[in-house]
Formats: C-alpha cells, sequence, structure tokens
C-alpha cells in the first residue's frame, strides 16, 4: 500500500497517545519488519486496566481489517490528542493480542503487507 | 494476567446478503412507484432530458425529468454500486451504507445514469496505477460523485462541438476520479474527523480551482434553481414508511427491542464512528430510521416540502446516520440553522434552509463533542458561510455543505480548543 511507512507510523502514534491518556510513565515499543508482515509490539505500566474505555481496547483492536475503509480515514489516526482512533487501528491490522495484568498492558499488532 | 488473543471475528451475526438485502429496499420501492406514477415512454424521455441538462446546484430532476425518470434514475444508479460493492465482497458497514445513501440521495438533484461514470474509471486507472485493489478505493470513488456535474458542464455547457464536448466532460470526470483518493484522504486532517462529509470539502476545493480557471477563461456560471413541488405529500408519506420500515427491522434484528441505544447516543460521532460495528446492525437501522423521521419533522417546522433536493438531504442524513450521527449531535445543528434563519438580514428560500440544516448535520461530531451550546453556534454560522461558498466552485460541487461545514469545523474546533484550559 501507499504511504505503508507512515501508515504504522501513525498506528504507533495512536497506541502511544492512548497510553499517554491513561496515565502511563513508561512505555517500550518494539516493531518488526518481516517479510510478509509488520509487528508492533508495545507494553506500559501505570495503566488502570479495569478502567471501561482500557476494557474497550480489546473489541476495537478487534475489529476485521477493512482496507477500503483505511484508504479513506487512515491519516486520521493519531492525530487527535483528546480521543483516540482505535477503531481505525483494528480496521488496519490482521491480529491482535491484549495482555492485561494488574496495572501493566502488552499490546501486539500484526499488519499484512 | 488477563491475555485475550484477539483473532478477527466475523462483522456479526447478520450476514452480508441479509445487509444487502435491506439496501435493496429503497431502490425496488422506487422502481415500484416509478412504474405506479409515471408510464415507460415518460420514464424514458425524462431519463434522457436529466442526462443533457446540466447538473449544476440546483438542479431538480423531479422538475427535469419527472418524478418517474428520477426514482429510476436514482434506483439504477443505487443498484449499480450495490452490485459493486457485493461484486468487490466489501462489509456493508458504516460508510458503505453511507455512500450508497448519498448516491441514492443525490440521484434526485445532480447524479445521473451518464455523469458518474468517468469518476468511476478516474479511481479505477488511479488503483491499477498504484498497484493497488480497487477495493480499496471505491468507497472513495463513490463519495467523489459529488463533482458529477462537472461531466456535464464541459460536455454541453461550453458551447463545444457535442462529440468533443463529452469527450472533454469524460476526461475531466477521470482526471477528478484519480485525484481524489490521495486528496481527500489528505484533506480530512484539516478538520480533524469533525466533518462527516470530508469530500465535499475536498471537492470544494476542486471545484474552486477548476472553476477559477473556467472563468479566467470567459465561461460564465448561470445561477439557477430548479425545483418541484407537486409531489410533497406522496414523498413525504412514502418516506416516513421508509423510515418506519427501517425501526421496525433495526427493533427486530436488536432482539426485539431498543436496548443499546443509549448508548449509541453517547458516541461524539467525529471521524471515524461505525455504529455497525461499535453497536450492532439493528441498533444502526433504528437510529437511520429515527434520523430520518427528525428529517422529515424539521422539513414540516422549517415550513418546507419535500422535492429533489430534500429528498437528497433526507437519504444523506439517515445513511450518515450509520456513521456518526445520532439525535443528540445532529439537533443542535438543526436548531441553530433555524436561529440563524430568524436573525439574519439576508432572506432565504424554505427549500435552501432545509437542505442546509439536513446536511448541515455534517457537523454532528462538533456538537457530540463539545455540546449543545457549541452545535447551535456551528449550525448558525453555517447557514451564513454556505450561502456564500457556492459561488467558489460555481455549483459543480454538489456536497456545497461540506465544503461549508470543512471550512466552519476547521475555523472553529481550533478555537474552541483555545478556550479550554486543560491539555
Amino acid at each position: 500500500m501507499k504511504h505503508e511507512i507512515k501508515r504504522i507510523s501513525k498506528i504507533l502514534d495512536e497506541l502511544i497517545t492512548f497510553c499517554f491518556l491513561h496515565g502511563t510513565n513508561n512505555m517500550n515499543i518494539t516493531l518488526e519488519n518481516h517479510k510478509d508482515y509488520f509487528k508492533i509490539h508495545l507494553e506500559s505500566d501505570n495503566i488502570d486496566c479495569d478502567d471501561v474505555r482500557v476494557q474497550k481496547l480489546k473489541e476495537f483492536l478487534a475489529y476485521p481489517r477493512q482496507s477500503e475503509v483505511e484508504e479513506y480515514y487512515w491519516e486520521l489516526a493519531g492525530e487527535c490528542d483528546n480521543d483516540t482512533e482505535l477503531t481505525l487501528v483494528g480496521m488496519m491490522v490482521d491480529r491482535a493480542e491484549v495482555i492485561f495484568d494488574g496495572t501493566s498492558l502488552s499490546i501486539t499488532l500484526y499488519r499484512n503487507k | 494476567m488477563e491475555v485475550i488473543l484477539l483473532k478477527k471475528l466475523e462483522f456479526d451475526k447478520i450476514t452480508i446478503k441479509t445487509k444487502l438485502y435491506i439496501m435493496l429496499i429503497l431502490p425496488i420501492s422506487f422502481i415500484l412507484l416509478a412504474i405506479i406514477i409515471d408510464t415507460p415512454t415518460n420514464i424514458v424521455n425524462g431519463i434522457f432530458k436529466i442526462i443533457v441538462h446540466p447538473d449544476i446546484l440546483i438542479t431538480d430532476y423531479i422538475k427535469v425529468g419527472g418524478l418517474g425518470a428520477a426514482l429510476i434514475n436514482s434506483a439504477i444508479l443505487t443498484l449499480v454500486n450495490i452490485y459493486i460493492i457485493w461484486k468487490l465482497k466489501i462489509n456493508i458497514n458504516g460508510p458503505v451504507i453511507s455512500a450508497i445513501f448519498i448516491i441514492m440521495g443525490f440521484a434526485f438533484f445532480g447524479k445521473n445514469i451518464f455523469n458518474v461514470w468517468p469518476i468511476y474509471i478516474g479511481g479505477y486507472i488511479y488503483s491499477k496505477y498504484q498497484k493497488t485493489n480497487f477495493k480499496n478505493v471505491i468507497l472513495i470513488t463513490m463519495f467523489a460523485t459529488a463533482l458529477s456535474p462537472l461531466v456535464n458542464e464541459f460536455a454541453y455547457g461550453l458551447n463545444l462541438p457535442i462529440p468533443f464536448g463529452i469527450l472533454l466532460g469524460i476526461s475531466i470526470g477521470i482526471l477528478v476520479g484519480f485525484i481524489i483518493p490521495p486528496l481527500s484522504a489528505h484533506m480530512i486532517r484539516v478538520h480533524d474527523g469533525y466533518n462527516l462529509y470530508n469530500i465535499g470539502f475536498a471537492a470544494g476545493f476542486i471545484g474552486t480551482v477548476i472553476m477559477s480557471i473556467m472563468k479566467s477563461y470567459g465561461f460564465i456560471v448561470e445561477n439557477k434553481v430548479i425545483l418541484s413541488n407537486e409531489y410533497d405529500t406522496l414523498l413525504k408519506a412514502f418516506f416516513t414508511i421508509f423510515f418506519l420500515i427501517l425501526i421496525i427491522l433495526g427493533f427486530l434484528f436488536n432482539n426485539r427491542s431498543f436496548k443499546g441505544y443509549k448508548r449509541l447516543i453517547g458516541f461524539t460521532g467525529r471521524l471515524i464512528t461505525d455504529f455497525t460495528q461499535l453497536t450492532g446492525f439493528g441498533l444502526t437501522l433504528i437510529n437511520m430510521g429515527l434520523m430520518g423521521l427528525i428529517g422529515i419533522l424539521y422539513v414540516i417546522i422549517a415550513g418546507g416540502i419535500i422535492n429533489g433536493p430534500v429528498i437528497g438531504g433526507l437519504l444523506t442524513l439517515a445513511g450518515f446516520s450509520s456513521f456518526g450521527k445520532h439525535p443528540k449531535n445532529s439537533i443542535p445543528i438543526l436548531i441553530g440553522v433555524l436561529i440563524g434563519n430568524f436573525l439574519i438580514t439576508k432572506e432565504v428560500s424554505t427549500t435552501i434552509l432545509v437542505i442546509t440544516g439536513l446536511f448541515g448535520t455534517s457537523m454532528a461530531p462538533i456538537a457530540g463533542t463539545y455540546g449543545y451550546f457549541v452545535g447551535i453556534l456551528a449550525g448558525f454560522i453555517h447557514l451564513s458561510v454556505v450561502m456564500n461558498v457556492g459561488y467558489l466552485h460555481g455549483g459543480i460541487n454538489l456536497y456545497n455543505n461540506g465544503f461549508s461545514s470543512g471550512i466552519v469545523a476547521t475555523i472553529l474546533v481550533p478555537i474552541i480548543d483555545a478556550f479550554k484550559k486543560e491539555d
């Protein structure tokens, strides 16, 4: 897809904004560029995992990938600092894993090329 | 520790086939109504008149070709688009429902079975040029038919020899279809998703540039307002029944309840808020039906009648009620437009007032995010802006309200933000 690198950056931007909005003090991000897919892994502390908005993360990231919606709206990801576009992130990835462990949150996203 | 592996789920329990059948209700009803009220000869002649008539705002196809022809024109365009959606295996989600309804509505005043296809060809060429699937740009292309009147203007409006004019019109349409996917994606950042008719915003700028060039070479825009007024009662009854059917179907799909609707009206509506995914298909249909009825009520309160442009407004309102609009974030805009009409000194015709309100709900996310007062203010400002921006693109951008809403949202949101004390 056109602007593939920028799209990955936008997904990261959105995840970082989400963690900041929910109180993180420490974030670790790794990004792997594989032959067929990108893997984005994020670990964050101090997140209130019982917060309804955090719990919604599972629902939003579970959305099926929708390339036609992505093509039109991808530039919105990471653009707003008081709202999130996690539904858009869900539509931009093929697989997501979320781990809640106390106040720690781990997110792993896979985006096929 | 709670570990959740999220595999992509099916969209929801309702199959794509069922959703497609629901999308077919209105176009098939249009065909039946056309057959009942008009003769085949009249319909064919009417469609021909629609095709050759200039389409710049505001050209009511019911007046140009008759109600039967306008209904068939809308039905054909909608059915072809539904077929494309089905063929490309695209799920019926909020943006797709909005695109189908906006085409269905604008097929009563500006989009016809001749002038939209060059834009699709342009979108297709863009997808091949970028080596991507046409599926990825079809949504943008469907919305981009806002600039369809360009095709007619170049084909018939420049007094060129007809074959050359048609060729030029088609070429311009293809060019627009090619450039709008990257442009529309880029323009969305300007208003941060607070204007639901983003293509209207992008098309407004394209139309302004093209019209400025045309005017430089002596092209004169003829302002015109062609409106029908003969079928108000019939159309009110027809669309009231349709919106009630949507509510009933939604009620049935939502386990025979309205449960969850309170949650739906809690969303701000800012792009992207796809109710089909956030709340389910049943509640989405309920919201669409309810918003359609609110739209009809607004027409009555504003003293208007239902004609081609108002049908466009009602169907766009209902369509985007699957993708961000709901009573809580849309009514403040309608109120703002009505208040504006009382306070401004310029005389506004009732149809303009009605469609400004209906299409002005493009800014529903502003009311949803910042509250009733700001929503009313947005509607108030929108009424003044929309009456002036049409001059810039000479009426070739059918989503004139989307252009105006984009401008208002772009100005208003950062100003409101400046008054907020927190980060």
